[in-house]
């Protein structure tokens, strides 16, 4: 007989309460495991978006240039507009290779025999961006005939759930001033999954939505590209100087999305601490009645010779024992609802990128179960505290 | 094995004006009174007196459960220090006790309970150690039983035999017959006697059954806290 043995004895014996203790606990290591997944996650897939884009500037309207940039990968409506004139400066300059216009707006998208409509994003484009996007393929049919031809594209995503086919009528809306005029055309273009927000679009000509909207409002940014990587810095502030024209590299863009996204976490962290604070002072609670209820018992293993040493290690055992169970349950639990997390921060996050969230990463895991142990540790330690003082005479004095 | 002691046989046990006060308010009261006595190594002696007459608080003392107020306590010619830490050690090396209510931990078994003061001590028994006391106390049948599956008779017989698991030179036995029946209390003290017969073990008891007193070599009554007739 040892003392472990003894400490799994005691969880053994007090079964529903050790479970429920369990419980409780698992759940804050879920919820702890799963925010640290996230955040590594989250940057790996920023990172990932980000770095497959061949897109070096984009010229956006004044304002906010990050907000912009945000709105123009994932899909949303940007109020103000560049002129043609702002167009042709930029692609003026000498150490611009490419700028391409784009338009954004909201849509409702469905094929003609489908029942519902499909909320996405438009987007006006013309065929030079695919230079601009090297992920993207092809995957059915073809490019634009022309910039200004009536013909759609859709993302990857956007076709499977519409089960559109090429050939079919498309029938999209567009807001028009005040007014939702819908429009339709036929199918060309199917793009291959790129695991990025495109796949869940729908693409137009840039010509035909400049037809539709009139010159004024249809250039929402020029996606630009330059002759050197190296003068990214010095074009972006050249063109900064254009009245009207806010410019942001993607670099700067990741890098304040992965500032804010720093922020953000700054604040999970201090919803984690309250978290970590609540499981600490339930499991000195649970630990504290442990040590009231078995009174008799530790009174009676001191007559029997048992010094505070020997107690507070088995205390302290039995704690461990019961954290460590709980912080693998909780893992395999964060992992298990970890899609269920991914949707809630999907509809909390319009700016989330694509791709997997919240990762497996086994350091974490080790990390986790390792917090979570000395946390049991020295929540363990203040009501180990109390049994110095029982008096083993106590104990036999009351019975 | 017995470094504080410093022997391998029972010792004398010397009570030198011994007193145990406890304050009720202003008032001060004596439940042990100026107690003076020598128990000779390998007696078996029983304190007898009414409940109140202070024979467990005496027996506590003489276990290094408790100290007393005043006066001094000795094992041979060790005294017992007043530090609760000395005092574990030397309870855990020199002293078994049996109380009245079993005090068995009900989550183990009857061998569990048996070998729990060796995790305390950390000495390993020596081999058929355990048969060796299951056969004294005739429990060889019951060793997987927990407590709650055991008469009152077998449980204080659990409780005997895991008091003399640790070898030790004096059994403290604090009214080890309360919860039993006749047939049961007899059968205990018959144990004691043969036990003190056969290891030449130092038993002191508490009891307030006389008949079963008059079993002993030596009978101690005490009334008030005072010792009557020694």
């Amino acid at each position: 007989m040892n003392i472990g043995k003894l400490a799994f004895k005691n969880l053994w014996i007090r079964s529903s309460r050790t479970l429920l203790t369990i419980f409780g606990i698992s759940i804050v290591i879920a919820i702890f495991f799963s925010l640290f997944s996230f955040g590594k996650g989250y940057e790996k897939a920023l990172e990932g978006e980000f770095s497959s884009l061949g897109i070096h500037i984009l010229a956006v309207p004044k304002g906010c240039p990050y907000e912009a940039t945000s709105l123009l990968l994932h899909g949303g409506e940007i109020e103000s507009s560049l002129s043609f004139n702002k167009l042709d400066e930029v692609r003026s300059h000498k150490e611009v290779r490419m700028a391409s216009p784009m338009y954004t707006g909201p849509s409702k998208v469905n094929p003609d025999q489908s029942p519902g409509d499909y909320e996405t994003a438009l987007y006006g484009i013309e065929n030079d961006l695919f230079s601009l996007k090297p992920f993207w393929k092809i995957a059915q049919g073809s490019v634009f005939s022309n910039n200004n031809a009536e013909e759609v594209i859709l993302g990857s995503q956007t076709a499977e759930t519409l089960k559109a086919t090429l050939g079919q009528k498309i029938s999209f809306t567009i807001s028009v001033g005040d007014e939702i005029k819908k429009y339709s055309a036929p199918l060309i273009g199917i793009l291959g999954q790129s695991g990025t927000s495109d796949d869940n679009f729908i693409f137009i000509p840039f010509g035909w939505i400049k037809n539709l909207l009139g010159e004024d409002q249809v250039i929402k940014a020029v996606a630009i590209q330059t002759v050197e990587d190296s003068s990214i810095a010095s074009v972006s502030e050249d063109l900064s100087q254009l009245t009207d024209v806010q410019t942001v590299t993607y670099r700067q863009a990741q890098y304040t999305l992965q500032q804010l996204l720093a922020t953000t976490r700054q604040l999970l962290n201090l919803a984690l601490l309250f978290t970590l604070l609540l499981g600490l002072i339930g499991l000195i609670n649970t630990m504290f009645m442990s040590i009231e209820e078995r009174k008799k018992e530790i009174g009676m293993l001191k007559a029997l010779g048992a010094t505070n040493f020997h107690l507070v290690k088995l205390i302290l055992l039995e704690t461990t024992i019961i954290v460590f169970i709980a912080s693998i349950i909780g893992i395999v639990w964060s992992l298990a609802f970890s899609s269920l997390i991914e949707s809630a921060i999907r509809a909390l996050v319009e700016s989330a990128p694509p791709g997997k969230l919240s990762i497996f990463n086994l350091p974490v895991a080790g990390m986790t179960v390792f917090i979570a142990v000395l946390v049991g540790g020295i929540s363990a330690l203040l009501p180990s505290m109390s049994l110095l003082n029982i008096s083993p005479l106590e104990v036999i004095r009351n019975e | 094995m017995n470094s504080i002691v410093n022997s391998s046989k029972s010792p004398e046990i010397r009570i030198q004006n011994v007193s145990k006060i406890y304050e009720r308010g202003t008032e001060e009261v004596y439940a042990v009174d100026n107690v003076s006595l020598t128990i000779d190594p390998g007696s078996f002696v029983c304190l007898v007196g009414a409940s109140g007459s202070g024979k467990s608080t005496l027996l506590h003392m003489i276990g290094c459960l408790d100290q007393p107020s005043k006066g001094k306590l000795f094992l041979n010619e060790f005294q017992i220090p007043r530090s609760e830490a000395k005092r574990i050690a030397i309870r855990r090396n020199n002293f078994g006790f049996i109380f009245q209510q079993f005090l068995l931990i009900p989550t183990l078994n009857v061998e569990e309970n048996i070998l729990l003061p060796l995790t305390f001590s950390g000495r390993i028994p020596r081999k058929g150690a355990m048969q060796d006391i299951l056969k004294l106390v005739s429990l060889e049948h019951r060793r997987r039983h927990r407590p709650s599956q055991l008469s009152g008779g077998e449980m204080q017989r659990v409780a005997i035999a895991r008091a003399l698991m640790n070898d030790p030179l004096i059994l403290i036995a604090d009214e080890p017959t309360g919860n039993l029946d006749s047939k049961n209390s007899q059968q205990v003290f018959e144990l004691f006697q043969e036990l003190n017969t056969i290891t030449g073990m130092t038993i002191i008891c508490a009891t307030h059954n006389l008949e079963l007193a008059s079993m002993a070599s030596r009978v101690l009554r005490l009334k008030d806290g005072v010792l009557e007739g020694n």
